[in-house]
């Protein structure tokens, strides 16, 4: 599985970080607030994980990318 | 039963005297300033922090003169870049919104999740955030209380061929809007509102009457609903369960359901308003972007976040250094005060091309209009969602939509907190 974070619709309020502390984190630098790269590939044993961060992204910026599409 | 509608249909002198910038602005002991945003650009030319609160870097600061989240006396910086902001607002711990606690605001409002940090503020967000995300706002928000309250409101003001925008429209919907939704009842939206508004000069004796009005006018529906549930906020806030730092869970306490029910119908019903009117100022004053919007819709989100991009209504907002700390190169003491100023950091050259410029057209980054980080506006999807059907439905029904020439020409007036028209008026038909 891949997830996707929008640099322009994150607002860093780090709730994919309270909830899902093993995937995601604050990047240093103030365009850049979220820890996964683009299309971050997400090891199997973290998808739960990864979901749940998705879900709690107040914004809806955090996307998973179906294995098919990536 | 007189219902929500019926309410809206009714001329209401009341709502011209309660939503007022230049009332709202000197009642809370400010001066009117004109203008702020060359000074802004000025300041921000200089560095990316200052020392010095928004006020006396904008030369603004006299004896007497009183600015929302000044504290006089104490230590004072004024974040002014993008980064600097945006930072800050992310760095909750750091840069601490336990600030309320020391310019007063949570004793005079109360004590609710604006002023909290990290677990505490999350444990409190958390369970109510799902009522306000982008799918709320399109789907139960809308279908609940917004659509209705926007068709009322234009069917009413389509029929005249003149109007005061501003007050008909802009500042009749937010407060209904948020109201209904958490379950006031039609009649008492308007003395909620009054109650939840208190002057800076008022009495100890007339705060006390106000917020012992507002405690027993949510305490009532509170009651209500833990008898029988209706489809409303109140009712969901009810069954919410509150995570905690071990764990477990519990429901919300009654006073916990009140302070967070006073702080979300006092910023929804205060803000929105006078940030749609600066969306149409915006519009009315660019015919030509105005017309290119009215040809093409889906350029309605990205208008609504040009306009709070250009001009935020609200300029500032206040932290506290929790620690000694470094911001874009300043050195901040524990226990200053740090003034994020998003008047200047929407404005930030080295992030927006020509940015005094108001452009639909330009390509969308994030301002921090509604802020960043963990205090992001709560309700900034219900309120653009709000801003765009009432924008939709005044392109809709409002043809050839001008300024009424037989007025003064508007103006967008306020101190450096809660700023907007002073009236819209138009001509239509």
């Amino acid at each position: 599985m891949k997830i996707r974070v929008s640099a322009d619709l994150c607002c860093g309020a780090q709730r994919c970080v309270a909830v899902a502390p093993d995937v995601f984190a604050i990047r240093d630098g103030f365009n850049a607030l979220v820890g996964a790269a683009e299309d971050h590939v997400v090891p199997a044993p973290l998808e739960a994980s990864a979901v749940r961060g998705a879900r709690a992204c107040p914004e809806r910026a955090i996307q998973i990318l179906d294995d098919d599409a990536g | 039963m007189i219902s929500y509608a019926d309410v809206l249909k009714q001329e209401d002198d009341r709502v011209g005297e309660l939503f007022d910038v230049e009332r709202e602005t000197l009642d809370s002991g400010s001066i009117l300033v004109e203008d702020p945003f060359p000074r802004l650009a000025q300041l921000l030319e200089t560095a990316p922090v200052r020392k010095g609160t928004l006020a006396e870097l904008m030369g603004l600061a006299a004896p007497g003169r009183v600015f929302i989240h000044h504290m006089p006396g104490l230590p004072t910086y004024t974040a002014l870049s993008f980064g600097a902001v945006s930072r800050a607002f992310i760095e909750n711990e750091t840069f601490s919104s336990h600030v309320y606690h020391t310019t007063g605001a949570t004793a005079a409002v109360g004590h609710s999740m604006i002023a909290e940090v990290g677990a505490a503020h999350r444990s409190l967000r958390a369970p109510i955030q799902p009522l306000f995300t982008p799918e709320a706002a399109e789907g139960w928000w809308s279908k609940k209380i917004i659509d209705e309250t926007v068709e009322t409101l234009i069917s009413t003001i389509e029929r005249k061929g003149g109007a005061d925008l501003f007050v008909e429209l802009c500042a009749r919907m937010p407060v209904h809007v948020v109201s209904a939704g958490f379950g006031l009842a039609p009649e008492d939206i308007i003395p909620f509102r009054i109650a939840l508004t208190t002057p800076r000069t008022a009495s100890a004796e007339e705060r006390t009457q106000k917020r012992q009005t507002v405690e027993r006018m949510l305490s009532e529906v509170i009651q209500a609903r833990r008898r029988k549930r209706e489809d409303d906020i109140i009712s969901k806030l009810i069954d919410a369960e509150m995570e905690l730092d071990d764990g477990s869970s519990r429901p919300f306490t009654d006073q916990e359901i009140i302070e967070n029910c006073k702080l979300i119908v006092l910023a929804g019903g205060g803000t929105t308003w006078r940030q749609l009117g600066i969306t149409l100022f915006a519009l009315l004053e660019n015919p030509d972007q105005f017309e290119a919007l009215k040809a093409d819709r889906s350029l309605l989100g990205r208008a609504v976040l040009e306009a709070a991009r250009w001009h935020p209504t609200d300029l500032l907002f206040p932290r506290q250094a929790a620690a000694d700390a470094t911001l874009e190169g300043a050195e901040i003491p524990k226990g200053a005060i740090v003034h994020l100023c998003l008047g200047s950091a929407n404005r930030d050259p080295s992030r927006w091309d020509d940015p005094a410029k108001f452009d639909i057209m330009r390509p969308v980054q994030r301002s921090v209009a509604f802020a960043a980080g963990p205090h992001s506006c709560l309700g900034q999807h219900v309120s653009r969602q709000e801003m765009v059907t009432a924008l939709n439905a005044v392109m809709d029904r409002l043809a050839n939509l001008r300024w009424d020439p037989s007025k003064p020409r508007a103006k967008l007036v306020g101190g450096l907190f809660a700023r907007g028209p002073n009236a819209l008026p138009v001509v239509f038909g």
